[in-house]
């Protein structure tokens, strides 16, 4: 009688979730019993269920799992072949390589600065020419157009802020975003990114504006992130992936 | 991490990652592709995992987000009646690989009723047993409201294996 009513409080205790992982294991054996008290019978399966549960086993092997990483990385990146050979001819193979690194950098450096530099100047006009068009998928192929992405300027970045924050149409903006986030750390973007972050109002921007932030490895976008779960109006989901952020970057 | 590190402390967390999806997606094919898929998203970021305190708790975050990403977009394509029915006529039982009594499939019948934030905290406290704490970074959810999402959870199963029971016995 007196073991009925101390598993009877443990129920009582694991269905407004208080129990401790020790009770929860002891409420476990106890319900495996055969001969359970009549009144408690009905909780046995619920009980039960998560040790049916926990042997659940998938299929796919570690070689199967692996496959799918081969063939996932394979489309990446080509496929490194080892070669067996000499020191000696290791050590014609670096300096040869060496000086056709070094050539191929002095020829590059004299060709390839005019040509980007003009290649992004051009790129800019016709963003910003395409960027004063009324229709928003005019607008969007815009901002989905930026090629320079490593390397973009000054005046680039802002054009790009701007968008974010001003842009009416919702897809225009998170294009912006996504844009920022491929150019890596670029000086005012954070900045950028967390201004927006609160001044945005529409979830899929705000989500993506998150995304960026975890993706730029940003600590201090911390306290913009807290800020953000604070607030009532914004939507659960949005402030869920704010508290997966922070965990990411705490963690970084 | 290399490859000895990746076979030794993420592989042996497919079973886990698995019976997450399976929770979550209710069928057996889905579960599997998206375990392959978190796989490849961990691979491919394993220059980093060295640097998370816990890979773990990386694991079971990238195969949620999975999992609600595909949830998602099964609404948009108005997928998930589809799927419901085939469940119900038993055409895809998640579980299909257990031998279970009858009692209890009337069990997991209830809970696969529940919400989907609901099935995830059932199978991450209860079938996993991981700690509040670990909860709490995997889900992002605080702890205390993983407490309250536990408490509803269980007594909304109860509630519908009940249901069940009674529905069978008329």
């Amino acid at each position: 009688m007196n073991a009925n009513k101390e598993i009877e409080q443990l129920i009582e205790k694991y269905f407004s979730g208080e129990t401790s992982l020790e009770e929860e294991k002891q409420l476990q054996v106890f319900f495996q019993r055969e001969d359970l008290p009549a009144e408690l019978e009905s909780y046995r399966q619920q009980i039960l269920m998560a040790a049916e549960l926990r042997k659940v086993r998938t299929e796919l092997n570690d070689d199967d799992l692996f496959a799918k990483i081969e063939e996932a990385s394979e489309a990446k990146e080509p496929k490194v072949v080892e070669l067996k050979t000499s020191w000696q001819t290791w050590g014609l193979r670096v300096a040869a390589a060496i000086a056709l690194v070094l050539v191929g950098f002095w020829v590059g450096e004299r060709f390839s600065q005019n040509t980007e530099v003009s290649e992004i100047k051009e790129e800019l006009a016709l963003l910003k020419q395409q960027l004063s068009s009324n229709s928003a998928s005019g607008r969007l192929q815009a901002v989905s157009q930026i090629k320079h992405a490593e390397r973009p300027d000054e005046e680039m970045l802002i054009t790009l802020f701007a968008v974010m924050k001003n842009d009416p149409n919702m897809h225009v903006r998170i294009k912006a975003v996504e844009a920022l986030a491929k150019m890596g750390k670029q000086p005012g973007s954070v900045q950028a990114l967390t201004g927006a972050l609160l001044e945005e109002n529409e979830p899929a921007a705000q989500i993506a504006i998150i995304e960026a932030l975890v993706a730029l490895q940003e600590k201090s976008a911390i306290e913009s992130l807290e800020k953000l779960t604070e607030q009532d109006q914004v939507l659960k989901e949005v402030r869920d992936e704010a508290y997966i952020g922070i965990f990411k970057l705490k963690d970084m | 991490m290399e490859l000895q590190e990746f076979k030794t402390k993420v592989l042996p967390l497919k079973d886990r990652l698995y019976r997450i999806a399976l929770a979550m997606l209710k069928s057996v094919e889905e579960a599997e592709d998206t375990l392959q898929d978190v796989m490849v998203r961990l691979w491919d970021k394993r220059a980093q995992l060295g640097e998370y305190r816990s890979v773990e708790a990386l694991a079971v975050t990238v195969c949620k987000n999975r999992c609600i990403d595909k949830l998602k977009s099964k609404k948009h394509k108005h997928h998930e009646d589809v799927q419901t029915l085939e469940v119900e006529s038993g055409l895809s039982n998640p579980y299909r690989s257990l031998e279970l009594g009858e009692s209890m499939k009337l069990m997991l019948k209830a809970f696969d009723t529940l919400p989907d934030q609901q099935r995830l905290l059932v199978i991450l406290r209860d079938v996993e047993g991981y700690s509040y704490e670990e909860i709490s970074m995997q889900t992002g959810l605080q702890i205390n409201n993983i407490r309250v999402g536990l408490s509803r959870a269980r007594k909304a199963a109860r509630e519908a294996y009940l249901k069940e029971t009674e529905y069978e016995r008329q």
